[in-house]
């Protein structure tokens, strides 16, 4: 499937499927079955719209460039925008988590409390009582979501986890997209022995699943770290998850890269003397680019539950840092009688995998409509 | 994408249905039968949920509480320790092959044994003395975790285990006359509690001398290995050719399946829920269901007293712990309570290494002058901190090991805690618990702080002491304390009845506190807790076994 939405080769009468008008004043419909923002003149990726050849005011209007049109489509998509708002809500308050911690829970996230005690409705209460059981969730400012077994202020600890679960996010993805596009593109460009070498090692990966291998790797590199990397950095996991997916991408990008290097286009630049790394650079890697940004949401979706899976797992966060999977590992052993323990980091893992899933869905309807088109009907 | 976003939706969905049917699971709990049957029934299969394994099935080689418990009603030794009994009654040893204990000659630098008639091992084959010396030899090639007490007490121990001699020297057997003697190095007086050790117990001379994880060897004890799937499955089954030794009890059930979960949680659950027989005492039931269980199954769940000491250690021979201060100061800020919350209330606290059922156990109150603070009381904070001024390491990094079991983990996020709290720069390394105690024993490992705990092997205080001498090497001495005075006290001391110097041991406890060469923090009660299914009267926690075999039976 080609993700590339506006390939120089169009237009075949695929679009906006609704109809609607994106200036959303009037329905207008030009030749059968097309919409009118898929009729107006399109710009090469990278530049921005001019005159179109009539040269007359009516046509500028509708001279736009394929990333407006893709910012317009995605305006529409309230559903994503609603989810994208969600994000960058949860993304605000995890990186808020020193704030909370510091100046209304008044504790650190590892700072054990096992024998303190806090005033609950004039009433003095254990933080853990003597037999071990944690106190639940108080709403107040200290302790609003419980403690676990060990008097930590899970509230604290959940917006912790989930900064260090969406850093860890962002770096794999970093990871992911800056090798998985180099790899795809030197071996869809180049081929010869370039792919013959990477395209193999990438296969090799991709054919280990995931969570085992990164379960496997984690746990090796717990302990001894990566080189200079220490084993209880945060950068251990995100390595490891960068690593693993990087031929999730890779391998698309370079069949991507295959399929633009017989376009027409290329042949032209090749034509007029173009050099074959400023061809990869200046013609491949701009219509590859809106694949590459597809894949970004899904990759940072993937990495955060990967990311709670080895630290579930105990081969990714290591303790006493908090991540969402440490925590959800950490309350199971409470599921019965303080079963928030672990439904609360749930929760936020699901909102947050939901939230980017959704938002990077509206990100592909946008740039691929010929996708959308093919789904409703 | 779109798939994705019906996964989570379905991932939701299934998290529902799982927490609906986990929520089921727990309110199905049968209830619980009142009293026991006064005669023990005979037969049956039974199940022991564990949440470690052995290191191996071969008492050659392990030396854990959960290897112990197994290849105890495998392999019987010389001698053995009473069973039958609760508790720390259990600690009596009692002659077992050996038709009676050892006649001591030489100023307690002889033992002579003598075996009784007819002993066979399962598969028929007659024991002979001389097996007992093929044991030993085995014990110090494979090697035996605790080879060291063979080898450094047995005349000819050392030179065989560094392959400078052909058999240990020390050691002469007659089989026509069944006797076994044994020259020590010097008067050792927990020796005799060694040769209660399923270690010791004899092996044919066909045994390989190699760890035989995945089929245990052959045995005399009332039971014999069944399948074995290494680190998971143990069965025992009833041995048909068990020669009858009066000291050692038959058994009662035909077949013992002992599965590991290192979910400690799922496996207190089968056991509510009868799914399993036997919650493995060596696991400490999870605060999350204690409630539970003493309000659903309180007629089949008690807690044991045990001779156990859980600890901390120190690496008192690099920065920042070859600071007397800095060590002191950690033991001012140690706050006992908390540490016994985190095991569930299980924990009696305590600063001494010696634990209460043990001879040489020091009186608690002690704790106040040598460690700032009431072992149940709480930190001295004050001191703590100008101790911490004192020994200038402040912001010195330390790496705190520990176990992912629970509450081991739990354990060491407290202590790293309370070292970051004093001003250290504390972090973790938290690893698989099967391998936890062989890494950090390591020579290479050299951690410089980290979780220890120690189970009674016999009653001796020696047992214990011997922990932290120089010559117990990197696999027990994780802090490498190397002290002369506490070295040649423990060396001197455990060649006379530990009765007889229980108060100087007691010193040497105190001494080694006042030192900071360890931090204890505590003994613990096991849980003796049975499903439904299982005469709760019959069984028998033991000090010295955990779970007595010998002594389960169904209702």
């Amino acid at each position: 499937m080609s993700l590339n939405p506006f390939p120089r080769s169009r237009n075949r009468g695929e679009g906006n499927p609704s109809n609607e008008d994106p200036r959303g004043d009037h329905t207008s419909e030009g030749r059968e079955g097309v919409a009118l923002e898929d009729q107006v003149l399109l710009k090469p990726w990278g530049q921005e719209a001019t005159t179109a050849p009539g040269g007359d005011q009516a046509e500028q209007i509708h001279a736009i460039g394929p990333w407006s049109l893709a910012w317009r489509r995605l305006r529409r998509n309230k559903v994503a925008l609603g989810f994208g708002c969600l994000f960058i809500l949860l993304v605000a308050l995890c990186f808020l988590a020193p704030v909370y911690s510091s100046d209304v829970a008044h504790i650190g996230p590892n700072q054990t409390n096992v024998t303190g005690t806090i005033k609950l409705n004039g009433k003095v209460t254990n933080v853990v009582s003597v037999d071990g059981i944690p106190i639940g969730p108080t709403l107040s400012s200290r302790y609003f979501f419980g403690a676990d077994s060990e008097g930590r202020d899970l509230a604290v600890r959940l917006l912790y986890g989930g900064r260090t679960s969406l850093i860890i996010g962002a770096v794999a993805t970093l990871i992911i997209i800056v090798f998985g596009t180099l790899v795809g593109l030197l071996c869809g460009f180049f081929r010869g022995p370039i792919d013959a070498i990477l395209r193999p090692l990438m296969q090799l990966i991709w054919s280990f699943p995931p969570v085992i291998l990164g379960v496997a790797v984690g746990t090796a590199l717990a302990l001894g770290g990566i080189g200079p990397i220490k084993g209880n950095s945060l950068l251990v996991p995100a390595v490891i998850i960068g690593v693993i997916y990087v031929p999730y991408l890779g391998l698309p990008i370079r069949g991507e890269v295959l399929r633009l290097g017989q376009q027409d286009f290329v042949d032209a630049a090749r034509v007029q003397g173009m050099s074959p790394w400023r061809t990869m650079i200046s013609e491949i890697l701009p219509n590859a680019a809106s694949t590459i940004i597809v894949f970004v949401p899904m990759m940072l979706a993937y990495a955060i539950l990967l990311e709670a899976y080895l630290s579930f797992l105990g081969a990714g966060v290591q303790p006493p840092n908090s991540s969402w999977g440490t925590l959800i590992s950490d309350g199971l052993q409470y599921i019965f009688t303080a079963p928030y323990l672990s439904l609360i980091p749930g929760a936020m893992l699901v909102l947050t995998v939901l939230s980017i899933n959704v938002v990077g869905d509206g990100v592909r309807d946008a740039l691929d409509p010929r996708a959308q088109l093919r789904i409703k009907t | 994408m779109r798939i994705h976003v019906r996964g989570v939706f379905l991932a939701l969905i299934a998290l529902g249905a799982a927490v609906a049917v986990a929520a089921c699971g727990s309110s199905s709990s049968s209830s619980s039968s009142s009293g026991s049957s006064t005669a023990v029934k005979s037969g049956g299969t039974i199940t022991i949920d564990s949440g470690t394994p052995p290191l191996s099935a071969d008492q050659g080689l392990d030396f854990t509480t959960q290897g112990t418990e197994l290849y105890s009603v495998v392999n019987t030794p010389l001698l053995t320790f009473k069973r039958g009994v609760q508790g720390t009654a259990g600690a009596q040893i009692l002659p077992a092959l050996a038709k009676s204990m050892p006649t001591i000659t030489d100023g307690g630098k002889t033992l002579s044994f003598t075996l009784r008639p007819g002993l066979k091992y399962s598969n028929g084959t007659p024991i002979k003395a001389s097996d007992f010396l093929y044991a030993w030899e085995r014990d110090l090639k494979i090697p035996w975790q605790a080879a060291s007490f063979l080898s450094a007490n047995i005349v000819g121990g050392t030179a065989y285990a560094n392959g400078k001699a052909s058999t240990i020297s020390g050691v002469t057997t007659n089989n026509s006359a069944g006797t076994i003697t044994v020259h020590l190095v010097a008067p050792f007086a927990p020796m005799v509690d060694i040769f209660a050790l399923a270690g010791t117990a004899p092996v044919p001379p066909s045994t390989g001398m190699k760890n035989l994880a995945s089929t245990g060897t052959l045995g005399d004890g009332p039971y014999k290995w069944g399948p074995i799937s290494a680190g998971h499955t143990y069965t025992l089954i009833k041995n048909p050719n068990f020669s009858g030794v009066p000291t050692v009890p038959a058994g009662h059930v035909d077949k013992i399946v002992y599965q590991v979960n290192d979910n400690v949680l799922a496996n207190a659950e089968q056991v509510l829920n009868n799914q399993a027989d036997v919650f493995d005492p060596g696991d400490t039931l999870p605060a999350s269901i204690l409630p539970q269980v003493k309000s659903t199954a309180a007629d089949r769940y008690a807690p044991i007293p045990t001779n156990s000491t859980f600890y901390f250690f120190v690496a008192v021979n690099k920065p920042p712990f070859n600071n007397l201060d800095a060590r002191k100061a950690v033991l001012a800020a140690l706050d006992l309570r908390a540490l016994s919350r985190l095991d569930s209330g299980f924990l009696v606290e305590d600063c001494h290494l010696i634990p209460t059922g043990i001879p040489g156990h020091s009186d608690p109150s002690n704790c106040t002058q040598l460690t700032g603070h009431a072992a149940a009381g709480p930190p001295n904070m004050t001191l703590a901190k100008q101790l911490m001024q004192k020994s200038g390491m402040i912001g010195k990094p330390v790496t705190v090991w520990g176990e992912e079991r629970s509450p081991r983990k739990e354990y060491v996020d407290y202590f790293t805690s309370v070292l970051n709290s004093l001003g250290f720069k504390a972090t973790e390394k938290i690893i698989n618990s099967g391998v936890y105690f062989t890494t950090i024993g390591a020579p290479s490992t050299k951690p410089q702080a980290g979780f220890g705990d120690w189970v009674q092997d016999f009653p001796n205080p020696w047992d214990f002491m011997q922990l932290f001498t120089s010559s117990a090497g990197s696999s027990l001495n994780y802090g490498y304390v190397s002290d002369k005075h506490y070295d040649s006290q423990v060396a001197s001391l455990s060649t006379k009845d530990a009765n007889s110097v229980a108060s100087q041991w007691a010193a040497l406890d105190d001494y080694a506190v006042g030192k900071g060469y360890y931090m204890a923090y505590g003994h613990e009660e096991f849980p003796k807790f049975y499903s439904d299914r299982l005469n709760f009267n019959a069984g028998v926690m033991s000090v010295e076994y955990q779970t007595d075999m010998t002594s389960l039976a169904l209702k």
